[in-house]
């Protein structure tokens, strides 16, 4: 099922729940893909990446992308591709009102040329919730476009700012360094990150993860550390407890199933660490969830 | 014990009354007098058992009210009011409790449309 929306101002939005697709093509518009279960491939230029539930990428006008689904149950996701126009309007009226920008991070201006990090992150914050509401509106097939528009505004509001706070957050702890060494150090810190949220059911060997990030395996643990202080088998770890935890309330996979989907070593190591994270073992959160529903 | 009524003074009360009705969706409840000689205009919506009381002002000189509205949909919600005619302060906006929009009637009180948002990751 596949259900697109093209607005008169060239925005898309496409909301899908497919068990295969398979599609190659250069992207025209700025565009941000969605998942909200299941496994979802990407490959961009070379890179090969998955998204998970509750992550999303966000790809360039100009890029080759591959964007391909296999799999047993529907996965559900939204794409919205935004139209060059609506992009112009958007970098005019933030530029200009930029007082009002909703959740200021510290009066740092944005840069002339806005440009957009093509990435996984995680869907977090408002931007959750701007596409949950996005997401009920297309399903009771909202047609009206102001009202559409207006989340789209605000959706691509929501992932400058967060790619903004990411950027600006690792700036301010690599600040010692020179302002080109933090960019080039932030962009290869932001392949180490796609590549765990790509590979966190893998076993993953810190030297391969260093070859993808083009850094040192020393290098990159100690700038991994300076720049989210945390390592980066430590951010895998919280990956695969985000995935299970996932799992968890949304299936009913057993618990030793679950364990192997996320990449975890064996069902002790996954309960000692869920109840490190989350103060609950994964029981209990499992069974906490379902009465709540 | 718990809340029934929330006051709005207003100059001319059958005018806020046409406010809350024709842009807001309130339904007319009746008049009542809750106390001696004030008679208020009582109206409610289907989301709440509180009923909003519209009070003539003379009584509460230059007071205005400050009611904050719950809502699931901010955006939604801004944009339908918008389409009665209402026109917003700003457009809506983030702070740490969620999303935010404001607006006011000719009496000077102010109506904020919140939907609250949780920002701990579970």
């Amino acid at each position: 099922m596949e259900n697109v929306l093209k607005l008169s101002n060239e925005n898309l939005i496409c909301s899908s729940k497919l068990t295969y697709k398979n599609l190659t093509e250069v992207n025209n518009n700025f565009s941000l893909h969605v998942n909200f279960n299941g496994n979802e491939k990407f490959v961009l230029n070379k890179k090969k990446l998955r998204l998970c539930p509750h992550t999303f990428l966000a790809i360039n006008p100009g890029t080759l992308y591959s964007d391909i689904i296999d799999s047993d149950s529907p996965v559900q996701k939204i794409s919205i591709s935004f139209g060059k126009g609506f992009i112009d309007d958007f970098k005019t009226s933030f530029l200009k009102n930029d007082n009002y920008f909703p959740d200021n991070h510290g009066n740092h201006l944005p840069q002339q040329n806005l440009t957009f990090n093509e990435t996984i992150f995680p869907l977090l914050g408002d931007l959750k919730y701007n596409i949950e509401h996005l997401k009920v509106l297309i399903r009771s097939n909202c047609q009206d476009e102001l009202l559409l528009n207006e989340f789209l505004y605000h959706i691509l509001l929501n992932y400058y700012t967060l790619s903004q706070k990411d950027i600006f957050f690792v700036e301010e702890r690599l600040k010692d360094l020179q302002f080109v060494t933090r960019k080039e150090i932030y962009r290869r810190l932001s392949l180490a990150k796609e590549y765990l949220y790509s590979n966190f059911d893998q076993k993953i060997n810190i030297y391969e993860l260093s070859k993808y990030s083009c850094m040192s395996a020393t290098h990159l643990i100690r700038s991994f550390r300076q720049a989210y202080h945390t390592t980066p088998h430590q951010f895998l770890i919280s990956i695969r407890l985000k995935q299970a935890q996932f799992l968890l309330k949304n299936t009913s996979y057993p618990i030793n199933e679950i364990v192997n989907i996320v990449g975890l070593d064996s069902p002790s190591t996954f309960i000692k660490l869920f109840k490190i994270r989350y103060k609950i073992t994964p029981l209990k959160y499992r069974i906490s969830h379902n009465a709540i529903n | 014990m718990r809340i029934k009524y929330v006051t709005i003074p207003s100059g001319n009360t059958a005018e806020e009354e046409i406010f809350f009705v024709k842009f807001l969706g309130f339904k007319h409840n009746g008049d009542l007098e809750l106390w001696p000689n004030v008679c208020c205009k009582l109206l409610s919506n289907n989301d709440s058992d509180i009923h909003i009381a519209i009070i003539p002002n003379t009584y509460i000189l230059n007071q205005k009210a400050v009611i904050i509205f719950n809502t699931e949909n901010c955006l939604k919600q801004y944009h339908e009011i918008t389409k009665n005619g209402i026109v917003f302060n700003h457009k809506p906006y983030y702070v740490s409790a969620g999303m935010i929009a404001e607006f006011k009637d000719k009496e000077g009180n102010q109506f904020i449309l919140l939907e609250e948002r949780s920002y701990i990751e579970d």
